[in-house]
């Protein structure tokens, strides 16, 4: 057997490569249609693809359009560890895949996964990056030199030998891509490869995928659902929607004349270009279209140069906070977990008073969760206090403190354990000793409040994931607690998802309650919530009015975050006066409007 | 984290897998052959020892023996309590009434101190082995030493699959207290009843779901291309320092065998120290 280079050899394709006619393209489907094992509805149907040879294919759609299904058919994971019924047929690197064997289409297909931690399988990094290259037999020496080029490219440098599982989200994902590209496939599939990082994470991520594709011919197919980081990235997009490709062109195409559609599914394009639709129904109309922040400021900038205006000086007002009773407290609050050891919290000082509706935001791996985790007394301070609505979380248990402080879990697997919804939801008061008929009272009130009246009776592993993540949100309102936290709850979910769950938080947030929510989202903390506390390396770095902090992006950059791109817009126009601190496509809209017309 | 490999430059972290494999072979060869308390009280010292001599912090060791230690005395205390030696010496009685009643007898007791001291010291090796030596260069040796290469990749992967369900764990845990789950505290019963009836079913759900990925992640990274012909990156070489170890190893193995029930029996349980307990009781059979 020969090691380098050699591809591997396999069963002989039925089909000679004359009859499958792929002209030279990557990725052939042709009358693709699927179901899942068990399932009599198909997860994708009648679908009909090509990917060219170093092409950069972005897949996006709402969550479960079939998304995912697709990757698997393309790496052939379906059918041949899926099983399930398929009709139609794939090609990938000129070879149908239901005639090869899996690991043979593998080693043409890398797959990242969308979760890191789940596709990371040995001991150390140095052991995970070489894991694919060893199984396909590839000379010693090769391996040594992919291994180290990897390293360098992920910037893993000095943690070869530690285990993945005690890297970050942003380093797990880096490691688990060094581990595909060490594999060196022709065609890279990216499931959903930056949902668990930060902006500047995700950036770095998408643009070392971006550069092994134009400099190698790699072909790229990344399913996404960030569309402002990859409109000028892809050469083409493709919309699924219900399993079916509703549609497909280049990035200008599909944004330009698929704008409805894409509102109609709950996706939401760019915000510049969702600025420059708006502004079109206004009579505003824009030379092109801009689907980048680059084009939108070099549109702008020549629309309002032309109309000489300027916006009026602005000054943002800082809201004046109100005498607010404080209902969590930290004084010097230093958290070192003992393995390392490692410095999680240090010196935190902080109020978070009744009423507020607060984002925690911050790079992985800043201190985020650790901090949340003392509100609800699930970790003790190393050193200093924290005083949850005046009881030192010391001298009391979660248990205690969970029915003043509801925390509701990114992964809603993680607490799902009864065989109806309304089970799941009497469990939090039951424990806590609530009486029958107020447990009942309180169940109903919690699934009004959630919208889950209807699915009382059914099964909550039977859920969709939106719904499942609704049940985790009532289980907790059921304990009426007067603070509730909500860990990454937009994360891996379509616009249409997120503005669901935040808008449940804000409604949570009118009627009096205190919401947290950690986020890397930069836009949805925009939109909803009025403070902002920055976090960086365990400690505070900013605390204040969400437009008082995302009028400083030197700031945000700090913590490897950056403004949604409709701040950074209006603070590249600044030579017009546009105003530093702008939060909204509404907003921005609004002033666009008042400048151009002189009002 | 229970199997965590803790990297060192000594003389221990130096020597070849497979001369870490014999030498918790011989400390298996050990505890199997000898029950005597002193006997089985000097293989867990020396491993003890040499797992300072690996600078492996006390820290890390203490916490591992408060982990396992419960588990251990109440194993050993319901074997006394149920184990009947012929021909006993009655040392005290624990319980004495009409309905119930428990002896404690000399036998029993030094029985039981031998049998701590064994599994303490075989869960000892196991640890200090994982802590001295990366699980790939251990599935390495077991390879080179004529194991099958998929048993290997798969012990690989089970290593690399338990700090995830550790961890899975753990997030399901903070999730239920966070719902005023109360996990029982310090009664066992209540406890294990907890775990039983509102932990499992979460974890199995989540155990499984991971059990999945992980099987998606090693077919796509194509573990199962061509696996007897599979490169190892990392080589094997044996040094003097394997050799000198060997020959130590091989010797206190032919020690323990002389000492065993089938030569002078001076390490099995009814020897060295049950002789000189009677002795200072003035027991005579």
């Amino acid at each position: 057997m020969t090691k380098v280079g050699m591809e591997p050899t396999s069963r002989p394709s039925t089909i000679g490569t004359a009859t499958l006619d792929v002209r030279g393209d990557e990725i052939v489907i042709e009358d693709l249609t699927y179901s899942y094992p068990g399932s009599t509805r198909p997860a994708i149907k009648d679908i009909n693809l090509r990917v060219k040879k170093g092409e950069v294919l972005m897949v996006t759609g709402p969550s479960g359009a079939g998304k995912t299904t697709l990757c698997r058919c393309i790496n052939g994971l379906i059918p041949h560890f899926f099983g399930g019924k398929m009709r139609g047929r794939v090609v990938t690197h000129s070879m149908v895949t239901t005639e090869y064997d899996l690991s043979t289409i593998c080693f043409f297909a890398g797959t990242l996964f969308q979760d890191p931690s789940s596709q990371l399988v040995c001991p150390s990094v140095e052991a995970e990056i070489s894991f694919g290259p060893e199984n396909y037999g590839v000379d010693r020496e090769e391996i040594k030199r992919r291994v180290k080029e990897c390293i360098k490219v992920a910037r893993l440098e000095g943690y070869e030998e530690r285990s993945p599982h005690t890297l970050s989200g942003g380093e797990q994902q880096a490691c688990a891509f060094a581990a595909v590209m060490a594999m060196q496939p022709t065609i890279y599939v990216l499931d959903e490869p930056t949902s668990e990082l930060d902006p500047l994470g995700s950036s770095r991520m998408l643009s070392l995928a971006m550069s092994l594709a134009k400099a190698e011919a790699k072909t790229m197919v990344i399913v996404e659902h960030k569309m402002e980081d990859l409109a000028n990235l892809v050469d083409r997009i493709v919309v699924i929607d219900k399993g079916e490709i509703i549609l497909e062109g280049s990035p200008r195409t599909v944004l330009e004349e698929g704008a409805k559609i894409m509102e109609k599914i709950g996706l939401k394009p760019p915000q510049v270009t969702l600025l420059a639709s708006t502004l079109k129904r206004e009579g505003i109309e824009l030379h092109t279209l801009p689907i980048t922040l680059e084009e939108a400021v070099a549109n702008f900038s020549k629309l309002l140069s032309e109309s000489r205006k300027v916006a009026p000086s602005h000054k943002y007002t800082r809201a004046i906070p109100e005498e607010k009773k404080v209902i969590i407290e930290t004084q010097g609050l230093w958290h070192i977990y003992p393995r390392g050891p490692t410095i999680a919290l240090k010196d935190v000082d902080l109020k978070i008073y009744e009423g507020d509706f607060v984002a925690i935001i911050g790079q992985n791996g800043s201190g985020k969760t650790t901090l949340v985790k003392h509100f609800n007394g699930l970790l003790k301070p190393t050193k200093g206090k924290v005083i949850v609505d005046g009881i030192d979380t010391t001298k009391a248990s979660t248990v205690d403190l969970s029915r003043i402080v509801g925390y509701c879990f990114q992964n809603p697997d993680h607490q799902i354990l009864k065989r109806t919804v309304r089970e799941e939801l009497e469990f939090g008061p039951r424990n806590i000793g609530v009486p029958v008929e107020e447990i009942k009272e309180r169940v109903m009130g919690a699934a009004k409040k959630t919208e889950l009246e209807h699915l009382l009776d059914d099964n909550p592993f039977n859920l969709s994931k939106g719904e499942r993540q609704r049940v985790s949100v009532a289980s907790v309102l059921a304990l009426k607690p007067k603070v509730l936290i909500v860990d990454e709850p937009t994360t891996g979910q379509d616009y249409k998802r997120s503005k669901g769950m935040m808008d449940l938080m804000r409604e949570l947030n009118r009627e009096g309650k205190t919401i947290i929510v950690i986020t890397h989202d930069m836009n949805i903390t925009a939109e909803y919530v009025e403070r902002v506390i920055l976090l960086k390396k365990g400690g505070i770095l900013a605390d204040g009015g969400v437009r008082e902090i995302y009028s400083q992006p030197e700031l945000l950059s700090e913590t490897f975050l950056k403004p949604p791109q409709i701040t950074r817009l209006s603070q590249m126009l600044e030579e017009y006066c546009f105003p530093k601190d702008v939060l909204t496509v509404e907003e921005m809209q609004h002033i666009m409007v008042n400048v151009l017309r002189g009002v | 984290m229970a199997f965590e490999y803790i990297p060192g430059k000594t003389v221990f972290h130096r020597l070849d897998p497979r001369t870490k494999i014999v030498f918790f072979l011989t400390t298996i060869v050990l505890e199997v052959l000898w029950g005597d308390p002193i006997f089985l009280s000097v293989v867990l010292v020396a491993v003890l020892l040499l797992a300072r001599l690996c600078g492996v912090p006390r820290n890390v060791i203490t916490s591992f023996v408060k982990a396992v230690i419960f588990f251990i005395v109440g194993y050993c205390m319901l074997t006394m309590f149920f184990l009947k030696p012929p021909n006993p010496h009655l040392l005290f009685w624990l319980v004495r009434s009409e309905w119930f009643s428990l002896p404690i007898y000399v036998e029993t007791l030094v029985q039981m101190l031998g049998l701590m001291a064994k599994m303490l010291g075989i869960l000892l090796c196991v640890r200090l082995l994982l802590m001295i030596t990366p699980v790939t260069d251990i599935v390495l040796g077991l390879v080179k030493m004529k194991f099958p290469v998929s048993f290997g990749i798969a012990m690989t992967t089970t290593f690399g699959y338990v700090p995830v369900l550790i961890d899975e764990n753990r997030k399901i845990g903070e999730a239920l207290r966070s719902r005023g789950w109360k996990s029982g505290g310090y009664n066992v019963v209540k406890k294990l009843k907890a775990l039983l009836t509102e932990m499992l079913v979460p974890a199995i759900y989540v155990s499984f779901k991971r059990a999945n990925e992980i099987a998606i992640a090693l077919e796509s990274k194509g573990f199962s291309y061509n696996i007897s012909d599979r490169t190892f990156v990392k080589e094997l070489e044996f040094t003097g320092n394997d050799y000198i170890a060997i020959t130590i190893l091989l010797a206190t193995c032919f020690f323990g065998v002389l000492t065993s029930d089938m030569f002078l029996g001076y390490g099995t349980f009814d020897g060295l120290t049950l002789t000189l307990v009677k002795g200072l009781l003035g027991i005579h059979d």
